[in-house]
């Protein structure tokens, strides 16, 4: 029976839009490199060019490709399996998070000697807010206490976790789902709401109340193929204008570097924009995001010959791996600050780091991809599917 | 992979920053332009100066000072400084910390020592607790806009200053966003941001300093850099504001 699911939404290249897989593919690779604190080569990654990030495209295309997974599994065999299948997905990645916390916390005794030092000491305290080992653990398996730079993770649980209850409105009236996302949107952002974490007053860095909206807004758009072709339909005026809200927000993200620059930013502008809000996601990266993606598909098409060059194959293969590759970017992340803290943090390390890191995100995504279709028991009537394909 | 390889590479050596090449500077707590730019000015400790010729400065903070060391730590170096800086002038540093005190928690005793201690200048520490108890970056940045208006409102100019720098902690405690907040509300407000964590970032990967070592008198050593290079520095940066105030026209 899951082989029959697996044929029906696997990997056949038939009808699977290359750009999906390119873009997601490339959010996982800045994730990887941005979750990398001390990495200078995160300079390369379009955080640094923009206002919105990897976190927008990653989100985005993810509700897309929810949809088209799950959806599709909804409509073959009722939302029993597809629900069941969402929430596997849901559990690989807490269980992925509570690794993640395990190798948190071993790294924490690791560098307790930091901590140690009265010159951090006096500011950050002896670690403690790891006071209580038992109660943020705890508090770690309800998602409340979250360690450093992992903060999207929880939000992925979530929004997986909930996504079973939106299919059957999503299959049916994707614009009203739409609405509603957007009406929580509106009414979080205008009231604060938000998920707490341990110790007691803080919250989720990614708001998922606020966050869920691209999700739904990327899973609607499949829903709505004419509103979606209406949308991306090449108009020059908005092309024009999508491309000069880029500008604007690439000289304002690299004014962010460069105190010498910061100084020449007019008082009026910087009080209108500021602060930009990740935690609740706001509209200026919210426009960003979609003015990013309008002038991106123009140049992307379905058929664009650079979606097939070998160069952009790494990227198409993590993309389609996503959910693993996912995990294993956040860990690798994680492990690659680890090597830059226990051995060395020069420049030569941090980009050995960052290419051997890319490099096991790739060979691991292609594994997986040999592994499901040589674990796949051979089956003769392989036409019988090649004619729904259309 | 080789292409992509020396793509990134080549990028990457267009993308860093060029103020590696002068690396070799005498002064190890030497801090490039692109990081440290004087972009404020301090009228009303300028004005301060010039009627009374005293600079009274508070610093506020959410550390545990040890007893033992104040000599070496920022703010008495702060004051050394300004005094050698500031000759005919009566400079005095107090110092108000609440430990563990997230930014919203400090400004009552921000307030309380304000009217208490009349100061020309405060120099605020911020943002290591908030960063540490998932404070939303927010209510960090509402909470420092308020304590920047407040010490306005008191009377006297602000400096922010933003958290500590290292490999080893940036890995437990996501420092960034918050140091992004303090950059966009001190230029809201047109105060002067004391950007330590970039600061300490130079210095740790240029080699000017190692904060991981083991040995007691190593640490100390690395104490006495960083708190020494900030004080001075900090010193440097009011007194280039001190002047920009009194060139500026009234």
């Amino acid at each position: 029976m899951t082989g029959t699911a697996v044929r029906t939404y696997g990997t056949t290249d038939r009808g699977r839009d290359l750009r999906l897989d390119l873009f997601r593919g490339l959010a996982l690779w800045f994730i990887f490199v941005n979750h990398i604190p001390a990495n200078q080569f995160a300079w390369l990654t379009s955080r640094n060019y923009g206002l919105s990030d990897a976190t927008e495209m990653f989100v985005f295309i993810s509700g897309y490709t929810a949809a088209v997974v799950y959806a599709k599994v909804y409509a073959q065999y009722g939302w029993g399996l597809a629900a069941a299948k969402a929430l596997h997905r849901s559990w690989t990645l807490y269980v992925t998070y509570l690794l993640l916390f395990m190798a948190f916390t071993a790294q924490v005794a690791y560098t307790a000697h930091v901590f140690d030092n009265p010159l951090f000491a006096e500011e950050m305290g002896i670690l403690g807010f790891f006071a209580d080992p038992s109660l943020a653990m705890a508090q770690a398996l309800l998602l409340k206490f979250r360690p450093a730079n992992l903060d999207i993770l929880p939000l992925y649980i979530v929004l997986l976790l909930v996504f079973p209850l939106m299919l059957p409105l999503l299959a049916r009236r994707p614009l009203a789902l739409l609405a509603g996302s957007a009406v929580l949107y509106a009414l979080t952002r205008r009231y604060g709401w938000n998920l707490p974490t341990y110790p007691e007053g803080g919250e989720w860095f990614f708001n998922p109340f606020a966050w869920q909206f691209l999700f739904v807004l990327g899973a609607a758009m499949h829903h709505l193929p004419a509103l979606a072709a209406v949308l991306a339909r090449p108009r020059r005026w908005l092309t024009v204008l999508a491309g000069a809200y880029l500008l604007a927000s690439l000289a304002l993200a690299v004014s962010w570097q460069f105190a010498s620059l910061s100084a020449w930013m007019p008082q009026g502008l910087a009080e209108l924009l500021y602060p930009i809000s990740k935690t609740d996601l706001d509209p200026l990266r919210l426009l960003h995001f979609l003015a990013l993606a309008y002038v991106v598909l123009q140049i992307a098409r379905p058929d664009s010959a650079w979606l097939r060059w070998p160069a952009a194959a790494p990227l198409v293969a993590c993309g389609r791996q996503s959910l693993p590759v996912f995990c294993l970017g956040i860990f690798l992340s994680f492990a690659g600050q680890t090597v830059l803290v226990q051995v060395n943090g020069s420049l030569f390390v941090q980009f050995a780091v960052t290419i051997i890191g890319i490099a096991i995100m790739t060979l691991t995504a292609r594994t997986l991809a040999w592994y499901q279709t040589a674990a796949r028991p051979p089956r003769a009537p392989a036409t019988a599917i090649k004619d729904t394909g259309t | 992979m080789k292409p992509l390889a020396a793509a990134l590479l080549l990028l990457a050596a267009g993308a860093l920053p060029a103020g590696t090449a002068h690396a070799a500077a005498e002064d190890p707590c030497a801090i490039p332009d692109s990081i440290l730019t004087v972009d404020a000015a301090l009228p009303r400790v300028q004005e301060r100066i010039r009627n009374s010729r005293t600079l009274p400065v508070l610093v506020i903070s959410s550390a545990k000072m040890a007893a033992g060391r104040t000599a070496a730590s920022y703010p008495e170096q702060l004051g050394r400084e300004l005094s050698n800086r500031l000759s005919g002038h009566k400079v005095t540093v107090s110092v108000r910390s609440a430990p563990g005190a997230t930014t919203q928690e400090i400004l009552p005793v921000m307030e309380a020592a304000m009217a208490q201690e009349r100061p020309a200048l405060v120099v605020w520490q911020v943002g290591t607790t908030d960063a540490m108890r998932n404070i939303g970056p927010d209510a960090f940045g509402t909470a420092l806009a308020s304590g920047i208006e407040r010490a306005h409102a008191g009377g006297a100019d602000i400096v922010v200053m933003d958290m500590q720098y290292s490999l080893q902690t940036s890995q437990l405690i996501a420092l960034q966003p918050y140091v992004t907040y303090v950059e966009w509300v001190t230029q809201n407000a047109e105060v002067f941001h004391f950007p330590r964590y970039e600061m300490m970032r130079h210095w740790i990967d240029h080699g000017r300093v190692a904060v991981d070592a083991e040995s007691p008198s190593e640490k100390l050593k690395a104490y006495s850099f960083v708190h020494g290079c900030v004080g001075r520095l900090l010193a440097e940066t009011v007194t280039a504001m001190i002047d920009r105030a009194a060139e500026a026209p009234q």
